[in-house]
């Protein structure tokens, strides 16, 4: 089973809103193992809840893909995220910002091809930074 | 080199570098292509794990992951320590902190070339409490 593919396919998903699609791509039982957000249920529906919060905050939110690694039942992705902040997010109104946004996932594929697990790690202190939540430069 | 050896070496590497401080072990794993901000080759890859180490002498990091797919190593670690040295030109906190961290390593041969690494420094700056926590609650 070719898991670089399902990943890069999910990517292209979220990138064009098919937040359903995104959906079918992923294991009832899928798990948030690392990197979840704050509040978010680490689970499937908490994903794909938080990914259609995520497109409303950023309605032109791209998801572009760098580097992918796979292994085994495992990938890897290094992914550049962009939009456009044009709807509240977590809290913080809309500010009309463009950000930009590195993070790597690490995605797990169960039998049937779907993701099962994730571990990821964002750059969330720059994206605070760029959305004014954060004093920009280094923390003082 | 096979997975096997490239595991090892990368083993080898957060053990002996991170763990032990023994800066001379750097250059087995990085070539002299290497480029990050600090520079060029093994000298530039010691840079940040030296202020690392004044931040946080008592460091420790524990390997979670590790990847091997072809030329490219996949790492995921914690790093534990306390910071009892300053980070980041600050002053000391004297407070504990676990920072998770994602590195992708290409190889050319048995050498590192390139790397690209993740962090959760905004988890770090909240435990350090430099920065308030921005998640709501």
């Amino acid at each position: 089973m070719d898991h670089a593919a399902t990943m890069r396919s999910i990517y292209e998903r979220i990138s064009t809103g098919d937040i359903a699609g995104f959906g079918n791509l992923v294991a009832d039982d899928f798990a948030e193992r690392l990197g979840g957000v704050p509040g978010i249920p680490p689970t499937k529906e908490g994903m794909l809840e938080f990914f259609r919060t995520l497109l409303t905050a950023f309605p032109d939110l791209r998801l572009d893909v760098e580097d992918l690694i796979a292994s085994g039942d495992k990938a890897v992705a290094r992914v550049k995220v962009t939009g456009t902040h044009k709807g509240e997010f977590m809290g913080v109104p809309p500010t009309g910002t463009r950000v930009d946004m590195q993070l790597i996932d690490i995605d797990r594929f169960d039998g049937a091809g779907l993701l099962c697990e994730h571990w990821g790690v964002a750059d969330t202190l720059s994206l605070m930074q760029q959305l004014g939540v954060v004093p920009a430069g280094p923390p003082a | 080199m096979d997975a096997a050896g490239r595991e090892t070496q990368v083993r080898t590497f957060i053990e002996e570098v991170w763990n032990n401080k023994n800066y001379q072990a750097i250059p087995d794993l990085y070539a002299d292509e290497y480029v990050n901000p600090f520079g060029t080759g093994p000298a530039a890859r010691a840079e940040p794990i030296r202020r690392y180490h004044q931040a946080f002498p008592d460091l420790h990091i524990d390997i979670e992951e590790l990847i091997v797919a072809g030329d490219t190593v996949v790492l995921r670690v914690a790093f534990r320590g306390t910071d009892t040295g300053g980070y980041a030109g600050r002053a000391a906190t004297g407070r504990a902190v676990d920072e998770w961290v994602v590195t992708i390593m290409h190889f050319d041969g048995d050498r590192v070339v390139r790397e690209w690494t993740g962090a959760d420094k905004l988890g770090l700056f909240i435990q350090l409490g430099v920065v308030d926590n921005p998640w709501p609650s």
